[in-house]
């Protein structure tokens, strides 16, 4: 078996620029989809729905957070972060306890 | 598959550990209902919801759904969910060991199972996350993880994030999957943290005997016990002694 490269940890020096979404669907990683938090997933179903039908970003992103942060029904989900439609995450954490998990269609 | 040797570690990196039954309910006991599974053990009851985020050309929506309840022990390392779905205990950290996380587990089981009576469970599942600090300079993420990416030797060999996810089929009934992930929190000054997320579960067609189902989970823990060590080296275990 031949050796491979060591790849080493590079903290990045400062946080990425926004990219531009691309015309086409970015498949997502499935998430685990057991044990604590699952919930959370269903939300990511319908970003994955969304990013595939709409390129007109920002306006939407901000209304759909807007949306999350007042909508008691989401309230077990009490971070919400959003970025450009294409990069949305929906970071959540119950109760404070678990290491956040993340998804996304795209990373920076 | 022979199984790598178990170890005991002084001080395991092990942030919440979960073992979960999926089960099939009656129409009768609705999330409410399952409000009644009480333990005077757990003081804080908090509700489980589902949520569904809806949207349109402008507009957007959310429901909920109630599915369960969640407890939280007085002292605070233990939870249980009961759910529509299923049933869940997680130990926090400090994990202690599995008689005891096991034992406990069993004793919630068995009140859901009073209340809930569930027709069938159809899977069960262990999971364990991790988190290790690793500490910095980290020159090689393969001193401490035999599971870890390779870049192409034409492409800068720095990373500064990761996430791998890995579903491994480990025979025709047991399912692994091993998340592993750069957390990009700083935890431990001077260390990096990697978390690393195995779960082990396995689907079941026929009705089991609770005794054979504890049998089983005991032998899922074997293969997480195994997972674990296949995917770090021994440079990181002595991190744990």
């Amino acid at each position: 078996m031949s050796k491979t490269n060591a790849v080493k940890y590079a903290p990045r020096a400062q946080e990425p620029q926004r990219t531009a979404y691309p015309s086409y669907l970015v498949p997502v990683p499935s998430a685990p989809a057991e044990g604590v938090g699952e919930e959370a997933l269903t939300v990511t179903r319908q970003l994955e729905e969304l990013s595939a039908r709409i390129n007109q970003t920002e306006t939407l992103t901000r209304a759909l957070l807007a949306r999350l942060e007042e909508d008691e029904a989401l309230a077990p989900y009490n971070h919400v972060q959003g970025r450009q439609i294409g990069m949305i995450k929906v970071r959540y954490k119950n109760l404070g306890r678990l290491p956040p998990r993340e998804v996304s269609y795209d990373d920076e | 598959m022979e199984f790598l040797p178990e170890r005991h570690y002084a001080h395991a990196p092990i942030t919440e550990a979960v073992i979960d039954f999926g089960v099939q309910l009656s129409a009768d006991p609705t999330a409410e209902n399952l409000g009644e599974i009480r333990d005077e053990s757990y003081a804080q009851r908090d509700p489980v919801f589902m949520g569904h985020v809806q949207f349109g050309s402008g507009t957007t929506s959310a429901t909920q759904q109630a599915l369960g309840w969640r407890f939280r022990s007085a002292d605070g390392p233990y939870i249980y969910q009961v759910r529509t779905d299923g049933f869940a205990l997680s130990r926090l950290t400090p994990y202690e060991n599995w008689d005891n996380f096991s034992s406990e587990a069993r004793r919630i089981w068995d009140k859901y199972r009073a209340v809930a009576k569930p027709i069938t469970v159809q899977r069960i599942a262990l999971r364990y996350i991790n988190r290790i600090d690793i500490p910095l300079p980290l020159n090689d993420f393969g001193e401490y993880l035999q599971c870890s990416p390779s870049v192409s030797p034409h492409l800068p060999q720095g990373l500064s994030n990761y996430l791998m996810s890995l579903t491994i089929p480990l025979d025709e009934l047991v399912t692994v999957v091993v998340n592993e992930a750069i957390l990009n929190q700083v935890t431990k000054p001077n260390a990096v943290s990697i978390l690393l997320d195995i779960g082990v579960s396995q689907s079941l067609s026929l009705p089991f005997e609770e005794e054979a189902l504890w049998e089983r989970f005991g032998y899922l823990r074997k293969v997480k016990n195994h997972v674990f060590e296949a995917c770090i080296t021994d440079k990181t275990r002595e991190l744990f002694q």
